[in-house]
């Protein structure tokens, strides 16, 4: 992808196109609403260069509180622009209630839509470069509430004194810490900015989970085709036995993570459009980093030249789970969940879910993800956990009751402790529930692509979960008794290792093939 | 220290650091100070990754000159710059393949002179350089241990460099670059490889010096940032999953300073070799997972240009991979696994104990770069069991478990012909790593008397437990799985970022400090 050569900035991405390349991104986010397409528009686009398209995904999550906030006028009117997300200041991070930008009503009448505007935003993509500015403001400074933010359209007219940040991630990007001080637009009603947030926050994290994907996605391939080509002690190095152990465990972890990410999506225009988005923004982003990380680590020093994604696209994925949403704070909202998870009785249709897989996954559809009621978001329709996975018909000795039983005992220990409101232990438990999901998801990937491959991915999903749970009691000194792993089964022997683990990788030909 | 240059944008300044290094070569002869090599190099360059790395990648190349006997001229070229000119594209770390030879100039046996001619890649300071310590070959086709020769090429040997940028140390100017012309043979021909593997003792220390360095600004600087900021009212360090993932980071460091330097302390003897294949691998691939953690609980603050915390974490992955790769260290280690369990000697507390508490002081005169690589390859390993039994740790620790288990693993890696294997010999070596930690987490209890270090102690034997179970299960081994240990519970602290760092600075009555008061 271009790089240009600014004066002020250095080599940073070339704004132009990326103008050029949301124009047709937005074609998916309005009038119509479609969460794939608009992924799919911006690879076609940007090649799935990080700089690009993290710069697009923040432009275009901006533009997407205009439709959020309803503001179909406004949306049609400034399709097109570059925008920025002008959220957070300098002291505020992901405390958002804690803002200090103020906006003032023009006039007297309830019904003012021009506010003006003033405050300081800090560390905002595109903000030098952006025709538009997404702001949270508050219309009475005193308030800290719920209802205490709003949502202003920002020109950049009433924006200056930009400074730039520079970053040791995604350094072609341009973020700055500026000044507002001029007129802006209410989008939406005054005190509903939250709101309109939380209701863009659900398919923008989908879309931010796909920067980590995307990563993987490219990565892991090509450290296979490197290990593969290179000559060391008289062989390829993908074929000592210790670098495909360490490449097979990555591309399980990595098929999973895809799978994941595009079964969260198959099912994204339907009550579970939170609950998978929670997970994707916090577990899924980690997991990509630590895949991402392991790959460079195995791939050597090739990985570290510029010209490699391998290095680039495991330094740029550290900011993936704490930006736009701290993976803190989405697994704190899990937590909420757990009860309902854990406890849920309702027999999951296995035919009905496998169906939607076949039909919804790896599919850009058109769906109202973004106009959701967040009512229904809270409580999705969760099934019996381990009934589920039992009626699949694993070949393998699992003990879904097992896992679900430990974190049930987990949880009544937490109450007994009565530390049921520490921040730790509701962290550590929305981790569990974001790992049950994803040994869930493994058992869906082998059942719905009937490739017995696979069931070394449950069985490191499923040590995952042991090894998390374990960790809990461990430190918590909770006398619950700890989960015993399980054993793999033997590791193929694949004439051509590098084409296996390809082939292995490819998830999307498996379910789209059958 | 940094300048900026018209070819290279902001780049190491290499006249500045030519005119310091001779301070770091003269803490190495005529007397071979280690620990003064590391605390000298710190206090010049410490600062900076860059800077460190490309004094240390100089400092490494011209102590294979030493390493090779030929002290005259490294003496006489001790205000130059140097690099490693080891690795070819091609090859990796398999240096018996480098294709780069060395013809001699006259038919002498004894001939010095030679003609080298090859390409090197992806060698620190090459443009800058005034020297390259190269390996090469005299016989192309030769590929035994002996095949390989060491050479002093002058930079008027050099051509056609071109830069390869790095996504780390972006400040350090690597290059692919032709070799050609005359080189002088440092020590005697085929004797490359032995002269590297003295070179390589003490450097595998230095290089691991880096992440300890790298790990000690950044973990304490999230500390700090995390104690200061405000966000819900509240510092988040008060938040108890900020402080628990802190807690379980700190300890670790901890844990991880007090292995190096503790690997410094005993380096004098026949550990040397031992401990550093550790340090090289083991430590720095933690090192490098702390550093990420910490980023990822720090959040956006570190992700700015100015900040230790997000530098460092991504400059730490090259660590475990540059001068020797992880993987084949822990080979290495790999090696030792009969010897390190069936040891039946009875280690002496109190003894051990001195030598740690006097610290890098007994390595001093250690002369590490002349170490008898015969008696390194059997250090003087001790009953393990035994010996963690006489510290008398007050916690229910079954080293014995741990011993059983890991001949457990051996043997059936035997009965199935999977001991040769590289994917479980890279294991086991693992394995040794993971109770040696164990070992020194024990001792770092011993030595401090804090209990709060039981829980570093506990830490390293559940890594343990996890790694050693993920093997028997990777490979559906019949062994059976060990058991997990409870912490001791996290006491609630009125302030806990003076309690986090307490944890974190109590080490450093073992680091270089020590040497200081020693010496006052």
């Amino acid at each position: 992808m271009k790089i240009v050569q600014d004066k002020t900035f250095g080599d940073i991405i070339d704004y132009d196109l990326l103008q050029q390349g949301m124009a047709d991104v937005l074609d998916h986010v309005f009038p119509i609403f479609n969460l794939m397409g608009s992924m799919l528009e911006a690879t076609r686009h940007f090649g799935n260069n990080p700089n690009y398209m993290t710069a697009c995904a923040a432009s275009g999550l901006a533009y997407m509180m205009l439709v959020a906030a309803k503001e179909d006028k406004l949306a049609a009117e400034l399709k097109g622009k570059i925008f920025t997300l002008g959220w957070t200041e300098e002291h505020t991070g992901t405390d958002l209630l804690s803002v200090t930008t103020q906006a003032m009503p023009m006039s007297d009448d309830p019904q003012e839509k021009n506010f003006y505007i003033k405050g300081q935003k800090w560390l905002i993509n595109n903000s030098y470069h952006a025709d538009y500015h997404s702001v949270i403001a508050k219309v009475d400074p005193g308030a800290s509430g719920p209802r205490s933010l709003s949502v202003f359209a920002v020109p950049h007219s009433s924006t200056k004194n930009w400074k730039r940040l520079e970053t040791h991630v995604l350094r072609s990007m341009v973020l700055t810490q500026y000044d507002i001080d001029g007129p802006g637009i209410l989008v939406g009603q005054v005190g509903r900015g939250l709101e309109i947030l939380q209701r863009m926050a659900l398919p923008s994290k989908y879309h931010c989970a796909y920067m980590g994907v995307t990563m993987v996605e490219g990565s892991l391939p090509a450290a296979i085709n490197h290990l593969a080509t290179k000559n060391i002690f008289g062989s390829n190095p993908i074929r000592f036995s210790n670098v495909f152990r360490q490449l097979y465990n990555l591309v399980q972890q990595a098929a999973l993570v895809n799978f994941t990410f595009f079964r969260a999506l198959a099912f994204s225009d339907s009550p579970f459009l939170q609950f998978h988005g929670l997970m994707l923004k916090s577990w899924l982003l980690l997991k990509c980093n630590e895949i991402l990380s392991q790959n460079l680590l195995v791939t050597g020093s090739k990985g570290f030249l510029k010209e490699s994604i391998i290095g680039g696209n495991a330094i740029d994925s550290f900011v993936y789970p704490v930006f736009d949403g701290h993976y803190t704070l989405n697994t704190l909202l899990t937590y909420k969940h757990t009860k309902r998870y854990l406890q849920a009785r309702e027999q999951g249709d296995i035919e009905a879910r496998m169906q939607a897989l076949r039909d919804n996954a790896y599919v850009p559809l058109e769906g109202q993800q973004i106009l959701n009621d967040s009512r229904e978001m809270r409580r999705p329709p969760f099934f019996d956990y381990a009934d589920y996975i039992q009626r699949c018909g694993l070949p393998i000795g699992l003990d879904a009751d097992g896992l679900v039983d430990a974190s049930r005992q987990i949880l009544d220990a937490i109450q007994m402790r009565e530390a049921t409101s520490e921040p730790e232990f509701r962290y550590k438990v929305g981790m569990i529930v974001h790992n049950l999901e994803a040994l869930l998801s493994a058992v869906e990937l082998w059942k719905v692509t009937a490739n017995d491959h696979y069931l070394n991915a449950i069985i490191m999903q499923y040590n995952d979960v042991g090894k998390l749970i374990n960790r809990i009691i461990s430190e918590g000194d909770f006398d619950v008794g700890f989960t015993q792993p399980l054993r793999q089964l033997p590791l193929p022997k694949a004439v051509d290792p590098a084409q296996f683990l390809l082939d292995l990788l490819d998830v999307k030909r498996q379910i789209r093939s059958s | 220290m940094f300048v900026n240059d018209p070819e290279f944008g902001k780049i190491v300044d290499f006249d500045q650091l030519r005119q310091l290094i001779h301070h770091i070569y003269d803490s190495l002869l005529p007397d071979f100070d280690m620990p003064k090599s590391m605390k000298v190099g710190v206090e010049l360059f410490g600062d900076e990754p860059d800077l460190l790395i490309a004094a240390g990648a100089s400092m490494l190349a011209w102590m294979t000159i030493v390493a090779a006997g030929e002290d005259q001229i490294a003496e006489e070229l001790k205000g130059k710059l140097f690099t490693l000119g080891w690795t070819e594209e091609a090859i990796g770390s398999d240096l018996l393949s480098a294709a780069t030879t060395a013809i001699p100039l006259t038919d002498d046996p004894s001939v010095k002179e030679y003609h080298i001619k090859g390409r090197k890649w992806l060698i620190n300071n090459s443009f800058h350089a005034d020297y390259h310590t190269v390996v090469a070959k005299t016989d192309p086709n030769s590929r035994g241990p002996r095949s390989l020769s060491i050479f002093l090429v002058p930079r008027s040997s050099c051509k056609n460099w071109e830069r390869l940028k790095t996504h780390v140390l972006r400040k350090m100017v690597l290059t692919t670059f032709e070799i050609d012309g005359p080189g002088r043979l440092l020590g005697k021909a085929g004797h490359g490889l032995q002269i590297l593997q003295k070179m390589a003792m003490p450097s595998k220390y230095q290089c691991a010096y880096v992440g300890i360095k790298m790990m000690n600004e950044a973990i304490p600087a999230s500390i700090e940032h995390l104690s200061s900021k405000r966000i819900f009212n509240q510092n988040p360090i008060n938040f108890s999953n900020v402080l628990r993932q802190m807690y379980n980071l700190v300890l670790q460091a901890a844990v991880l300073n007090f292995i190096y330097y503790r690997a410094l302390a005993f380096s004098a003897g026949t550990f040397l070799q031992f401990h550093g294949v550790m340090l090289k691998s083991w430590l720095l691939l933690r090192a490098n997972e702390l550093l990420g953690q910490n980023l990822l609980v720090a959040g956006s603050k570190g992700f700015l240009a100015e900040s230790v915390i997000g530098r460092n974490a991504i400059d730490s992955f090259v660590l475990p991979v540059f001068d020797g790769h992880y993987t084949i260290n822990t080979l290495m280690t790999a090696k030792h696994m009969k010897r390190y369990l069936g040891a039946r000697r009875r280690a002496d507390v109190q003894e051990r104990m001195d030598i740690l508490r006097r610290g890098t002081f007994t390595s001093q005169s250690g002369d590490q770069i002349r170490a008898n690589s015969r008696k390194l390859r059997n250090p003087d390993f001790f009953d393990y069991v035994q010996y963690i039994e006489d510290l008398g740790l007050p916690i229910d620790l079954d080293v014995r478990a741990v011993v059983a288990a890991m001949q457990a693993l051996t043997d059936e890696l035997n009965e199935r012909n999977l001991i040769t294997d590289p994917e479980h010999r890279y294991k086991l070596g693992t394995m040794v790593h993971w109770m040696e930690a164990l070992l020194a987490a024990c001792e770092l209890w011993k030595a401090t008397e804090e209990d709060e270090y039981l829980n570093g102690v506990i830490m390293q034997y559940n890594a343990l437990a996890n790694e050693f179970n993920q093997i028997v299960s990777e490979s559906a081994l019949r062994t059976e799985f060990l058991q997990l240990m409870r912490q001791r519970p996290l006491r609630i602290f009125d302030n806990p970022r003076e309690f986090l760092l307490r944890l974190y600075h109590r080490v450093e009555q073992f680091s270089f400090r020590q040497e200081v008061l020693a010496v006052e």
